[in-house]
């Protein structure tokens, strides 16, 4: 009776360690979806979500670019949204003039630009590797 | 009838005043080592398609129609050209960076998918340079092979 229940014991135990051993391995995987860092995050958030997002009140800008919808998109296309980011934060012209007059606080800061700049060049490079 | 023939001579002389007005009609440079044709990266129908259908506008190789030789639609034309070299020029197509390059062909498809491009204002005097649905369907799988061999 006793081996019995060791044995027992011993098999839950050991498929336990089963199921960790696959959550630990699908966490591994995930890692290696695309994710926006921190950093990165917040200022997208602060600056470019109130149009760039489901929220948006634009067409035109919600057709431009989605920051939800980059992360699901195949690497091609991936790099060719991040070229078109990185253009349009070399000119300056995001967020329209018009829009800042309207909403002083989404003004993007030069440093901002330069963290979303070097974010978007890496994630290409890497990409292209 | 004396109206008319005073409107007619302001017409007239409006149309003559007018090409007196300086344009800023960019010109074509010799074919670059950059070119994407010149530089062998593009053969046979799709080099083809390039040349008729995007080259006079998105390439150093533009051939310039009469009239283009005066106003007003030399405007047209010089604003038009400008904003596609600066936009995609296919003569400096080497010099562009891999990620600029995926940039384009991704933006090429799109353009051509949907019609955009090539303008419907240039097919107007240009109806060779018209794309069939075949050849927009060529175009969109060569900017997929394309983007391919960059990515491998």
């Amino acid at each position: 009776m006793k081996t019995i229940v060791s044995v027992m014991v011993i098999l839950f135990f050991t498929g336990v360690l089963f199921i960790r051993g696959t959550r630990m391995s699908r966490d591994v995987d995930n890692t290696a979806e695309f994710i926006y860092p921190a950093a990165v995050k917040a200022i997208i958030d602060q600056k470019c979500y109130g149009c760039h997002s489901i929220k948006g009140e634009s067409d035109d800008a919600k057709e431009s670019l989605m920051w939800d919808s980059i992360p699901s998109f195949p690497d091609a296309k991936l790099v060719a949204k991040l070229d078109d980011i990185i253009t349009v934060l070399e000119e300056g012209s995001m967020p329209p003039e018009d829009v800042v007059k309207q909403y002083p606080e989404i003004k993007l800061l030069p440093r901002e630009r330069k963290v979303l700049k070097s974010w978007a060049e890496a994630t290409a490079d890497s990409l292209m590797k | 009838m004396k109206t008319v023939k005073i409107i007619l001579a302001i017409v007239v002389i409006a149309l003559v005043a007018i090409q007196f007005i300086p344009n800023r009609m960019p010109s074509n440079k010799p074919v670059s080592e950059q070119d994407i044709i010149h530089s062998g990266q593009v053969t046979g129908d799709m080099a083809k398609i390039l040349k008729t259908s995007c080259y006079d506008c998105h390439s150093e190789q533009t051939e310039f129609p009469w009239y283009s030789k005066m106003a007003p639609t030399s405007w047209l034309l010089a604003d038009d050209i400008t904003n596609g070299r600066k936009n995609l020029n296919f003569s400096e197509w080497n010099s562009y960076t891999k990620r600029k390059k995926i940039g384009k062909l991704e933006a090429i498809r799109e353009e051509v998918s949907s019609g955009e491009m090539p303008l419907p204002v240039y097919l107007l005097m240009h109806r060779r340079s018209k794309l069939s649905p075949e050849q927009v369907e060529a175009l969109s799988q060569w900017t997929d092979d394309m983007t391919k061999k960059i990515l491998e």
